[in-house]
């Protein structure tokens, strides 16, 4: 039997921060975390027309503890976001974290528990605490970066034995989706230069990503009058064969937040409410395939869940977010979700058809790559591209015609797979 | 008592990988856990596995190294094996070089059969595959 919750939930409100580094990014360098989460939280709260005071209770979301300082995110941030005494919990499903909380906050209301209810993520993937003080931060070096991350993941056999994220969930992928489809290498590096070349667009569009420089000017900036030689040149390795490093996704610290309301109070929104019609949910460990790589089983399972609960096929979808931290996974997902035809990905990115005035939109805020990832406000930043691409007001990015249906499809390490479809009233 | 993963770092250290037999449904779990990854049955018997696979692919990885205990190592090749048992698992590939040109000319080979090759860090004894 298909799931169904028991009511309608609807987003009333998103928030957004800038991504980027606390240290060195204009507009948010020298803000505390508390002051980023507040500032996500603050614009969903007006976009809904509420007050913290207002909202039922507060799904906090933070994965590394260690860069944070928030290891109790509800009960140290909700005197940041106007939620004092109100209910909530701390969540951390990684990638995946504001779109989990997204769907248990939906439950809560569905279930009658609580009319409304406040997401919020959170997270320094760049900077961290310097020392002991509570407000001065200091750059992530890269090496703890990835011993934070891999925490996610497999703490018994797998880490302690060599995982390394990049390559399993890029060079291997690659190689898998050239194998399955006969791609040559050649062509693979060609298709996925176009790939990035999309997502750099659209991080130029949108003031909140982290990388708002075309692919283009980057590599005439270094003296490349072909961005491709650029793509091939030594400063853009192999991170792990076939994939380069520009494939894959840009750390950041930044903050999300959404707030869920019960279907009837969003009446008298000074805007187009957001209705939640599925979501699907699969956990599991390394490693994520077995003879296939491009075959990823937890997705399979978390789109059939929400595409049954929807009632939708591939063919519905107008706008797609899928967690693109590695870009050949994210073209694998959207095959899977059925809005590219298997194999016929990276044919759609070379043709332009997967930027935001294409056919077939896909990471139309810019992508982990472009816009960043700051791993538990990740998926809060995909719904919020979302929400506002079928408000009509994505800035100039929007597309042409404003979509009535979106799916975003994100992963958590180590491996939550989440799908939401959410469509516009 | 010993521990399940204590167990499987002991084989290691003498050459066997050891999986879990499911006594209802007879699956096997590797690396083993406290219950079947196919039935969730927490009744098993330990088995040894022939320690041999064929190579399914593999891509190098990048310095630094994700965890300290692989700062002397990184970079280097990860594989992506099946067992003659039918499991599929993740491992280093020694005695192959970590480039792009290596990784290319592996992936154009077919049918590259692997044996387990346990790779002795400071603290632990890791699964690795060499080429057989
Ligand atoms: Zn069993």
């Amino acid at each position: 039997m298909a799931t169904r919750l028991a009511g309608h939930v609807v987003i009333a409100g998103v928030g957004c921060t800038r991504f980027g580094d606390l240290v060195s990014t204009p507009g948010i360098a020298g803000l505390s975390l508390q002051e980023l989460a507040a500032a996500a939280a603050r614009e969903a709260l007006e976009d809904a027309g509420m007050r913290g005071h207002d909202v039922g209770a507060l799904y906090a979301g933070n994965a590394t503890g260690q860069s944070s300082g928030l290891p109790a995110t509800h009960t140290q941030l909700a005197r940041w976001v106007g939620l004092n005494l109100k209910p909530g919990v701390r969540i951390d499903a990684a990638g995946s974290t504001t779109n989990v909380a997204i769907v248990m906050a939906a439950e809560a209301i569905a279930s009658g528990a609580i009319d409304s209810a406040l997401v919020l993520g959170v997270e320094a993937d760049r900077s961290r605490p310097k020392g002991l003080s509570p407000y001065e931060r200091e750059p992530i070096p890269p090496d703890l970066l990835r011993v934070w991350t891999d925490q996610s993941c497999d703490q018994a056999y797998a880490v302690p034995q060599g995982h390394d994220m990049i390559a399993a969930c890029n060079g291997i992928v690659a190689q898998g989706y050239m194998r399955r489809y006969s791609m040559s290498a050649k062509d693979y590096d060609r298709a996925m230069f176009e790939v990035c070349r999309t997502r750099r667009l659209h991080g130029a569009l949108n003031p909140r990503a982290v990388l708002q420089q075309r692919l283009e000017d980057e590599a005439a900036e270094h003296g490349f009058a072909d961005p491709f030689d650029f793509w091939r040149s030594s400063l853009n390795p192999f991170a792990s064969w076939p994939a380069r490093r520009r494939s894959l996704a840009t750390p950041a610290d930044g903050a999300s937040a959404v707030v869920l309301v019960r279907g009837e109070a969003a009446r008298g929104l000074p805007h187009r409410s957001v209705t939640l019609r599925g979501f699907g949910t699969a956990a599991a460990d390394v490693p994520w395939y077995t003879l296939d790589p491009t075959n990823w089983r937890h997705d399979a399972v978390a789109i059939h869940a929400a595409f049954t609960m929807a009632g939708i096929t591939g063919a519905d979808i107008d706008h797609l977010h899928t967690d693109d931290s590695s870009h050949i996974l994210g073209i694998v997902a959207a095959e899977r979700t059925g809005y590219l035809p298997y194999g016929e990905g990276l044919e759609a990115a070379s043709a332009g058809r997967l930027r935001f005035d294409g056919d077939k939109p896909m990471s139309t805020h810019g992508g982990r790559h472009a816009f960043g990832h700051a791993s538990s406000a990740s998926a809060g930043s995909d719904t919020y591209e979302a929400v506002m691409q079928i408000r009509g007001r994505a800035g100039a990015a929007q597309m042409p015609s404003a979509p009535g249906l979106s799916v975003v499809a994100t992963h958590g390490r180590s491996l939550i797979s989440q799908v939401l479809v959410l469509e516009g009233n | 008592m010993t521990s399940i993963i204590e167990r499987h770092y002991r084989g290691l250290a003498g050459g066997i990988m050891y999986a879990h037999r499911c006594t209802d449904c007879y699956g096997l779990t590797f690396p083993m856990t406290t219950c079947c990854d196919d039935c969730g049955s927490f009744t098993y018997e330990e088995v040894r596995l022939a320690g041999r696979g064929v190579l399914l692919f593999a891509s190098h990885t990048t310095a630094p190294a994700s965890h300290p205990r692989f700062v002397g190592l990184a970079p280097y090749v990860l594989s992506h094996v099946l067992l003659d048992e039918g499991i599929a698992t993740q491992g280093v590939l020694t005695g192959v070089d970590p480039t792009p040109d290596a990784m290319e000319d592996l992936y154009e080979r077919r049918d590259v059969l692997v044996e387990l090759d346990v790779l002795r860090t400071a603290d632990l004894p890791v699964i690795a595959f060499r080429i057989r």
